[in-house]
């Protein structure tokens, strides 16, 4: 699947049409595919979910980030029906499946699942276990309809020749796409994943995770994720719910999530970030790199900026850079030396300690390093108007 | 890189093996575990030299075995496929079900296997008896006769309900390890809770309840006591009741008996070794719960009522006619008899005789345990399968293989003699320590031993010091398998023990004989309050709740 010839291109239009989802009735393809409302969750006396809600719009594919524990994989449970909310509603469409009074058994929800131990059923080959959500036996016609979705389903997936192995005889990958392709065979309305890629190792993990992304945006599946990394997340998401401690703390684009964080928190946990001590005047900062423009008025005088590795750039120390800095009025300036070079291959990665007892990760590209440890350099802020957090913001 | 690693590793095994073992030392275990093998194979062996010597023929020896050997089928079947349904069913309701009170009905569902088979028999007996309990209880309600419990129907009702923990607890141990998103999936996947338990559960608990099946089935026809309480003429009691007047066709019987017991052992390995490669091993740590819904008070009643029946049930049958018997002191005959008198002394016999089963089995089974265990010995694994085939010898056909061997032979003088009941229980039982043991070697680590070895202890301290304290856990559990196993075996004690030397089984089973209820039930009390004691230590609290 990575590697999409002409010939697999048409394949896989001919057979997405049989797994691709159809807006079928005209007057519900306006509602959210997936509406949670209000869901709380307890075992016993500790609370796992607090006053949770948000949507998941039709063929979109929305992640829930956070660290673990902070109740992701029960909220996916709560959606599919294996676990019950103490309170609120799950909606799919116009058809409620969760309410006060109502709890539609889990086979009639329309929901797939890929899990995180994937379950494939060991004792059952790869089609057999493609094969198990059409139903028990079948015959006649309707058992050779049920053979062609199946086999279109192995194609899908690009397994075909390996029907009659068992799981433990596939590798990680081949497993991978079993289970999302028996997720498929029953046309859920929506497929949940559980950490799907947490047990492969970091290279595999991109590459299966690539296909997936591929084939669920082939198809127009509406999907939702549950990961604690930050990359998968925005790698596979058109959207980002991030939740810490039984809440939802923001929900929004990956790239908005990234460049405007709702807290300190949230900033330092979607991606590399150093957090400045700043003095705020309105729209901009007084920082140790010179003055900083901010995306808003701020009333607070005191604030922490956030700045991405990659919105600094470093400079020999002692160029002639000095006095066009000074004159710039978006660009600022600070001294330091290099203390950490992490060299990466596409890009490296500094520790710069800059007068007063300040480090700041400094990201540049190139395919090698420019500095060395102990090189005295100067750092410019070159990114966009920052977000700040005032000092007395508490999470 | 990895071969500069293999060679080292194996040159380091070849060191390991010349250091801490001395060759004269390996030679004297490689010597015993031959020897160990040799005894356990004999009494097979001396049936079948018998069969040859006494002249057995097909037509007045074999021929008359048809219908007790289609007996013991019929009741092995039976038997295993009712223990396999009840084992399996009441291991999914406690682990994988929100049945209420889970914790109290696994702690009880293995329990039963505290009661020796012949004394629910006897409990069956003495419950249905005229003018016993159940009359009393149900001549209210109009009915005065109750239905015959002799025969087939009464042997498999006890077997089944005092053997399905054989099912239960392999079951159990399984469905404890599946991981919940197999049911999981097969509910997202669209199955109801029946299909799911047919396509994910059975397929993937088949090994433990076949294997479990095959050991109720060795048991069932290996028993004595049922069915001769109930009256059923199965092998064991053709063999035992054919023992003294007509030596040839007791031993032809044994032969067919022991040949069924062995193709038995036999699938088993087959069915255990290919279980494994084809199930996998997984491990999951949330259980699955299955909502049983309208039927979960209804499911309750019935567990409750199943364990109520196999637990209580007996218990209560035997309090009665005890207290029946208490209020009647002083009667000479008859069901009512009661002594206090005789019950310490078979007590102290029971717990005597196991006690040193246990120890002479346990010991003399370790220098093997080491040899397959420790040294992966070739030779060790071979002695080692032999013994763990003498567990499929039914206890009476060595009883048998050992009473017409010492009466002709210059040993006479061993007959009915502790060395020799002892040596027949060790063969039976020395199975079941085997397998314990060879696990308290295989967890202890090597590199201690080698430690020892550097800080210069000699090989006894080492033993004394390192080895026996490491082991002894194991050990512990090995022995107190084949105590308990002593304890409830009636068969061998029967034909084996000395004149004089009554243990609780030999008195319970002689006042059942004689229908001397109360004296029976006060037996029977003892001694179940002696296995449930030893069935706790060893087998519930293991259970993973």
């Amino acid at each position: 699947m990575s590697t999409v010839t002409s010939s697999a291109t048409v394949a896989e239009t001919a057979l997405a049409s049989t797994f691709a989802q159809s807006s079928t009735a005209a007057d519900n393809s306006e509602l959210p595919m997936l509406c949670l409302r209000n869901i709380t969750k307890s075992f016993g006396d500790e609370i796992v979910l607090e006053d949770i809600s948000f949507s998941v719009p039709r063929a979109a594919t929305v992640v829930l980030l956070g660290p673990s524990g902070c109740g992701k994989t029960t909220m996916l449970r709560i959606i599919a029906g294996l676990d019950r909310p103490d309170s609120g509603e799950v909606w799919s469409g116009s058809r409620q499946l969760t309410g006060p009074g109502t709890f539609v058994d889990v086979r009639y929800r329309r929901i797939g699942m890929v899990f995180q131990d994937l379950a494939l059923f060991p004792h059952m080959t790869v089609f057999k276990n493609v094969a198990y959500g059409l139903g028990g036996r079948s015959f006649g016609e309707r058992k050779k309809r049920q053979q062609k979705i199946v086999e279109e389903a192995i194609a899908l997936v690009e397994l075909e020749g390996l029907e009659h192995r068992r799981p433990h005889q596939l590798s990680g990958g081949q497993q991978q796409r079993v289970a999302l392709a028996r997720a498929l065979v029953p046309k859920p309305e929506v497929i949940l994943f559980d950490e799907p890629f947490a047990s492969l190792d970091t290279s595999l993990r991109v590459e299966v995770r690539t296909e997936v992304h591929e084939l669920l945006h082939s198809l127009g599946t509406t999907a939702v994720f549950v990961t604690h990394d930050q990359e998968e997340a925005f790698v596979i998401g058109e959207e980002v719910v991030v939740m810490a401690d039984k809440r939802i703390v923001q929900h929004d684009r990956p790239s908005v999530l990234y460049s405007k964080p709702i807290s300190r928190w949230v900033g330092l946990f979607v991606g590399q970030a150093n957090m400045l001590p700043a003095s705020v005047c309105g729209a901009s900062a007084q920082t140790i790199l010179g003055s900083i423009q901010l995306d808003e008025e701020y009333t607070s005088s005191q604030a922490d900026v956030l700045i991405r590795p990659e919105h600094l750039e470093m400079l020999p120390s002692g160029s002639d850079n000095d006095g066009s800095a000074e004159a710039g009025a978006e660009v600022s300036t600070g001294f330091g030396t290099v203390e950490l070079v992490e060299y990466h291959g596409h890009d490296t990665m500094y520790a710069v300690r800059l007068a007063d007892d300040c480090v700041l990760k400094v990201l540049l590209p190139g395919s090698s390093p420019q500095f060395d440890h102990g090189s005295k350099v100067e750092l410019c802020y070159v990114g966009p108007p920052a977000t700040a957090f005032v000092k007395d913001q508490v999470e | 890189m990895t071969s500069v690693k293999k060679s080292h590793g194996k040159s380091h095994y070849f060191q390991t093996h010349a250091s801490s073992v001395g060759r004269g030392l390996y030679l004297g275990m490689a010597g015993w575990s031959i020897l160990l093998a040799v005894i356990f194979v004999a009494p097979f062996g001396y049936i079948l030299f018998q069969a040859l010597d006494l002249g057995v023929s097909w037509d007045d020896n074999f021929a008359n075995s048809l219908v007790p050997l289609r007996n013991t089928f019929l009741l092995g079947i039976s038997v295993a496929l009712s223990a396999a349904v009840v084992g399996t069913g009441l291991a999914w309701l406690v682990v994988r079900t929100d049945l209420p009170a889970r914790k109290v009905w696994a702690i009880a569902a293995p329990l039963p296997l505290a009661f020796p088979s012949f004394v629910g028999a006897y409990a069956l007996i003495a419950g249905f008896a005229k003018g016993g309990f159940l009359e009393e209880l149900l001549s209210p309600l109009g009915i005065h006769s109750l239905p015959s419990v002799y025969g087939f129907w009464g042997a498999w009702a006890v077997l089944t309900f005092f053997t399905y923990p054989y099912v239960y607890l392999p079951v159990q141990a399984r469905l404890s390890t599946l991981p919940a998103t197999f049911e999981e999936s097969a509910r997202l996947l669209g199955r109801r809770p029946l299909e799911m338990f047919a396509t994910v559960v059975l397929p993937q608990t088949w090994t433990a309840i076949s294997a479990g099946s095959l050991l109720v089935f060795l048991y069932t026809i290996s028993d004595f006591g049922v069915p001769s309480l109930l009256r059923y003429l199965t092998l064991t009691r053709s063999i035992f009741d054919n023992r003294l007047f007509d030596p040839p066709t007791a031993v032809a019987h044994g032969l067919v008996l022991a040949v069924l017991a062995f193709m038995v052992i036999f699938a088993e390995r087959i069915i255990s070794g290919r279980g494994l490669s084809e199930e996998g091993h997984l491990s999951g740590d949330v259980a699955y719960r299955q909502a049983l819904g309208r039927w979960r008070w209804p499911t309750t009643a019935v567990v409750a009522g199943w364990l109520g029946i196999a637990l209580v049930g007996p218990l209560v049958v035997m309090g009665y006619w005890v207290v029946r018997g208490f209020l009647n002191r002083g009667r000479i005959t008859g069901p009512l008899v009661l002594s206090f008198d005789g019950i310490w002394e078979p007590a102290r016999n029971t717990l005597f005789i196991g006690v040193v089963t246990a120890l002479v089995t346990v010991f003399a089974l370790l220098p093997l345990a080491r040899l397959t265990a420790r040294y992966r010995s070739r030779l060790g694994a071979v002695c080692s399968s032999l013994v763990l085939a003498g567990f499929g010898l039914p206890g009476l056909v060595i009883a048998l293989a050992f009473v017409f061997w010492v009466l002709r032979s210059p040993l006479v003088g061993f007959y009915q003699s502790l060395p020799l009941l002892v040596l027949a229980y060790s063969l039976h039982f020395g199975a079941q320590a085997t397998r314990v043991s060879e696990t308290a070697v295989e967890t202890m680590p090597q590199q201690l031993e080698e430690v020892s070895h550097t800080l210069g202890a000699g090989r006894l301290r080492r033993f004394a010091t390192v080895d026996l304290p490491l082991m002894s856990p194991g050990l512990l559990a090995g022995g107190g398998l084949v105590l308990l196993s002593t304890m409830k075996e009636l068969p061998i004690t029967l034909l084996l023990h000395p004149i004089g030397f009554d243990t609780l089984s030999i008195r319970i089973w002689a006042a059942a004989e004689e229908l001397a209820f109360a004296q029976a039930g006060l037996e029977s009390l003892v001694l179940v309050g002696l296995s449930a004691v030893l069935t706790w230590l060893l087998i519930v609290r293991r259970v993973r709740l």
